[in-house]
């Protein structure tokens, strides 16, 4: 499967999305709720037209073929088992309109499927009968059974409970893998990206905004919206101040607040990576030279928390940011603490361990690295 | 690039882009379906209609605008009959809105058993022949009546109540006020509870609750209700010939007198006069209903009170008892009737016998050949309500699956569909006889087609938004995800339709089927207009050929059809139930 492309026209939900899913990859859009991340699921299916534009599955134009003739396996957020037939007779549905496998009658390719999603035994029970878990998995293996070139997920797991979600994600993840099938799967829940994919396109308003290896994602956001969707971020933006080392002075902080140390040699002509992306590649083409406005991010969890004011001085030995700052609020999550501080009129959030805790108004010192900051974006 | 797993996929997708012949048919099965009812409803009603605007326009082939001209100048067809339908209208609207909000409220604030059932009954009134209720004020209210024979058995002189405007109204009430109870209670219970409770947090009395919260969503349904009974009061027919006499005739009725003496030309008018008013209302009826449609889900409704409290209190007391009054004055105004009606079709001069149904017999086996005989009445009903079923059904399932669809231009489609309702059967009628069973001329022939055909199409035409309307509503509640699922696993969409769609509304294709069953055989007007003087008489005309003449034989047909249309239904239901396994 290859070169997937989506187009759509000026005023629609999708403006200019152009995708490439390989085959047999897991593939994630994520991005909030009306973003067109399920549009552009519904034109791969075939439901809806794209106003302009290609879909391409593996070379063929998908143009005016409807969803029967696509070859592709659909799971709803909303199951949308069949009602009035057994589960089995939902599974065995896509059989009607093409063979089953070579060797194989519907009956066992029906068992050969439940078994598959752990659901043996299940064919002749209602779907009415049975969990949401249990009813989405028989989705799954009704998708599956006609053996589609493209499984399409929607959304499968928002209707379900956090914890029964983990479990089944892992699961749709193993099945993936073992029929090598290639996937598209589309969520509003970023960990969930994250955690299952190989790929993930971030869409937001009608476009994609970055696409990438999950990690690739959540250590370089390339842009702005990237950094701030994905999991917990420290945005900051700035200007470049000469100093040596270079560091960026923070919008919107009081005169004689510290600068956020920067993850480049010099202030003046240093190269970075292409279109300001600091992260794996910090020798590409651009540079950035003092005054100019950047865009930079830092993970709450590379954020050091250490009780009391910074020391005499200013910053750690070794071009790390020591930051003065208060305590403004703290949110206990189990395994971690998260600490919302005041540094010098700009909120910075940190995670440290769950066991520590600390009182508001109480003074603390932020360390930051400069290699854990992120150029994201010039402004 | 190697795919293990696609190879058997496409396989299938090559073979579908071959199109196999049943492949072709499936892919344009829905869109031929709806070129066909297109067709159907522009050569059964929109041409019919169009030759009646046409007769009120055209003189001997001239545009003239002559006999419409002459009906609009006409001091006592524009004063007189156009002033009076709407006068009566109005009052039945009144009526109707007094005697159906009542049932509202009790349906939808009280629980007691038999509410669901008693909820579902709302809906019989609508589809019981207007003959029907014709005869039965008749039996009840005539000069040998029920009523006039209570009267004198308690000494009291006779009273003489027929034709009189009053009894009109109540007949129209016995139709319209269930359908107002319909709207409204559904209105009412979907107001969200968690609305009247916050208003009641935020300091407002329960009258005031009321008032600000749950009335102002009401409205819009009293509104609706009130507008669709003038609508179909104002198109009355049967029920002001049946009790009105000449003092109280309708525009209908006047329509119908024209066309009895071959005024063409001044039936037209008349027709063309009231179809524009009607359509007019129904056309901003429409546009309002459509100014308040919004989706509503997850609405907890309005808790219940039980209609018998455990215990008994003052502020208890009141409303249940106002609630028995309007049980009496219910019982009074929708059984009393039908009673009525059956007792007199077994009584005569306050003795029981079978000295009507004997004369049905009679007249069966002796009548003249211009005399109306039951058993072909009985048999024309039947066939002409089967064949309805034939074509309004698909017609209607059709429909309904494509507009369900949102798509744009979506209110224009359901606007030009739903048109049968706002146009009186009299008038389709009217444009069956002109336009098709005198015939038209087209690629050089002379088409025409018999009365029996043109019935059938009159009914079907009136029939088939019902079915619409009881089959479109649960497609609409219908997961799209089903369809599509379905589709995705290699469905085409009328496959899908079949498998899925179909099945799971059942219930209401039934009901849909049902509906255009009771309706075909109850249709009086268009039918009375197509069987004059030919042997292609119903039931309803049977009735109404007796009404007026002889009570007895009036109310014996008039039984004959309550039990044919009675045993139709459970027929119906059963097949049904049986069709779907």
């Amino acid at each position: 499967m290859e070169d997937l492309r989506v187009e759509y026209g000026s005023t629609a939900a999708l403006d200019g999305v152009d995708l490439a899913v390989d085959e047999g990859e897991f593939f994630t859009l994520v991005g909030p709720s009306g973003c067109g991340k399920t549009t552009t699921l519904r034109c791969l299916a075939g439901f809806e037209e794209p106003t302009t534009g290609s879909i391409r599955v593996g070379g063929e134009s998908m143009a005016g073929v409807p969803p029967e003739a696509r070859g592709v396996g659909v799971v709803f957020q909303s199951y949308a088992l069949f009602p009035h037939m057994s589960v089995g007779e939902n599974v065995a549905y896509g059989l009607r309109f093409t063979e089953p496998p070579a060797g194989t009658t519907e009956s066992e390719r029906v068992a050969e499927l439940l078994d598959l999603v752990d659901l043996p035994g299940f064919a002749d029970r209602d779907p009415d009968t049975l969990s949401g878990g249990q009813q989405q998995r028989v989705a799954l293996a009704r998708a599956l059974a006609p053996e589609p070139r493209l499984l399409l997920l929607d959304e499968p797991m928002s209707a379900l409970d956090a914890r029964l979600r983990e479990r089944l994600r892992v699961q749709v993840r193993a099945i993936q893998r073992e029929l090598d099938i290639t996937t598209v799967y589309v969520t509003h829940d970023q960990e969930e990206a994250l955690a299952v994919s190989d790929r993930v396109a971030v869409i937001d308003d009608g476009r994609i905004e970055q696409v990438g290896p999950p990690r690739e994602l959540y250590d370089s956001p390339r842009t702005r919206f990237v950094a701030e969707f994905l999991g917990n971020n420290n945005v900051l933006i700035g200007e470049i101040e000469r100093s040596d080392p270079p560091s960026l002075r923070v919008e919107g902080t009081d005169d004689g607040t510290d600068t956020i140390p920067l993850p480049f040699g010099t202030a003046a002509a240093t190269p970075v990576g292409d279109t300001a992306n600091a992260g794996a590649d910090t020798d590409g083409g651009a540079s950035h030279s003092a005054g100019e406005r950047l865009v930079v991010c830092v993970r709450p969890g590379r954020v050091r928390v250490r009780r009391g004011a910074p020391r005499a001085g200013r910053g750690g030995d070794d071009g790390n940011a020591a930051l003065s700052a208060t305590v403004e609020s703290t949110e206990f999550l189990g395994d971690a603490t998260r600490l919302h501080c005041d540094w010098g009129g700009v909120d910075l959030t940190a995670r440290t361990d769950g066991r520590r805790s600390f009182a508001v108004d109480e003074a603390v010192t932020l360390g930051v690295d400069p290699e854990d900051v992120r150029v994201v974006e010039r402004e | 690039m190697d795919r293990p797993v696609g190879a058997a996929l496409r396989q299938r997708v090559n073979g579908l882009r071959t199109r196999s012949p049943t492949a072709v048919v499936e892919r344009y099965a829905l869109p031929l379906l709806a070129a066909v009812t297109a067709l159907l409803l522009a050569v059964l009603f929109y041409y019919p209609v169009a030759t009646v605007f046409v007769d009120a326009v055209v003189e001997g082939g001239r545009l003239t605008f002559g006999p419409l001209v002459e009906v609009l100048t006409d001091e006592f067809y524009l004063g007189r009959v156009l002033g009076f339908t709407a006068y009566q209208a109005l009052l039945s609207t009144l009526l109707s809105v007094l005697l159906g909000l009542p049932g509202a409220w009790v349906l939808a604030r009280f629980e007691f058993r038999g509410r669901d059932t008693l909820r579902s009954v709302t809906m019989v009134p609508f589809v019981v022949p207007s003959v029907l209720v014709a005869a039965a004020f008749y039996a009840t209210f005539g000069a040998s009546g029920t009523l006039n024979a209570a009267l004198s058995a308690v000494g009291l002189p006779p009273v003489d109540l027929l034709p009189s405007l009053g009894a009109i109204l109540v007949a129209h009430a016995f139709y319209n006020a269930p359908l107002v109870t319909r709207v409204v209670a559904a209105a009412w219970e979907s107001v969200d509870a968690g609305a009247v409770e916050t208003a009641r947090s935020l300091g407002a009395s329960r009258r005031r609750a009321f008032r600000d919260v749950v009335l102002p969503q009401l409205l819009p349904a009293i509104l609706t209700g009130a507008t669709l009974t003038f609508v179909f009061t104002f198109a009355t027919f049967a029920i002001p010939l049946a009790l009105g006499g000449s003092r109280y005739a309708t525009i209908e009725v006047f329509i119908y007198a024209a066309r009895r003496q071959l005024e063409y030309g001044r039936a037209a008018s008349l027709a063309a006069l009231e179809t524009g008013v009607s359509l007019s209302l129904m056309a901003l009826y429409l546009r309002y209903e459509r100014a308040q449609a919004t989706e509503r889900r997850g609405v907890r409704t309005l808790a219940r009170r039980a209609l018998w409290p455990a215990s008994w209190t003052r502020e208890r007391i009141a409303p249940r008892a106002a609630i028995a009054g309007y049980a009496v004055v219910v019982a009074l105004v929708f059984l009393a009737p039908l009673a009525s009606m059956l007792y007199a079709s077994v009584s005569a001069d306050g003795r029981l016998t079978l000295d009507a149904y004997r004369f049905l017999i009679e007249r069966q086996t002796t009548g003249a050949a211009f005399q109306v005989k039951p058993f072909p009445a009985i048999v024309n009903s039947l066939l002409f309500g089967a064949a309805t079923l034939a074509v309004a059904l698909p017609m209607g399932v059709a429909m309904g699956v494509l507009t369900t669809r949102r798509f744009h231009g979506r209110w224009l489609v359901d606007a030009l569909s739903m048109a049968p309702l706002a146009v009186s059967g009299i008038v389709v009628g009217l444009g069956l006889l002109r336009g098709l069973v005198f015939g038209f001329e087209a690629f050089g022939y002379r088409f025409t087609v018999t009365g029996a055909v043109a019935i059938v199409a009159a009914h079907a035409v009136a029939a088939y938004p019902f079915v619409v309307r009881t089959v479109a509503p649960p497609l609409d509640s219908l997961d799209r995800a089903l369809v599509e699922s379905a589709r995705a696993l290699g469905a085409s969409r009328a496959r899908a339709v079949l498998d899925i769609e179909l099945p799971l509304v059942w219930p209401g294709v039934v009901a849909g089927a049902a509906f255009a069953f009771a309706i075909s055989i109850g249709e009086f007007d268009a039918t009375v207009i197509l069987a004059e003087g030919g042997g292609t008489y119903t039931m309803p005309v049977a009735v109404e050929r007796f009404i007026g003449r002889r009570l007895g034989p009036a109310t014996a047909m008039g039984t004959v059809l309550l039990a044919v249309t009675a045993a139709s239904f459970v027929v119906i239901e059963q097949v049904g139930g049986e069709f779907r396994g």
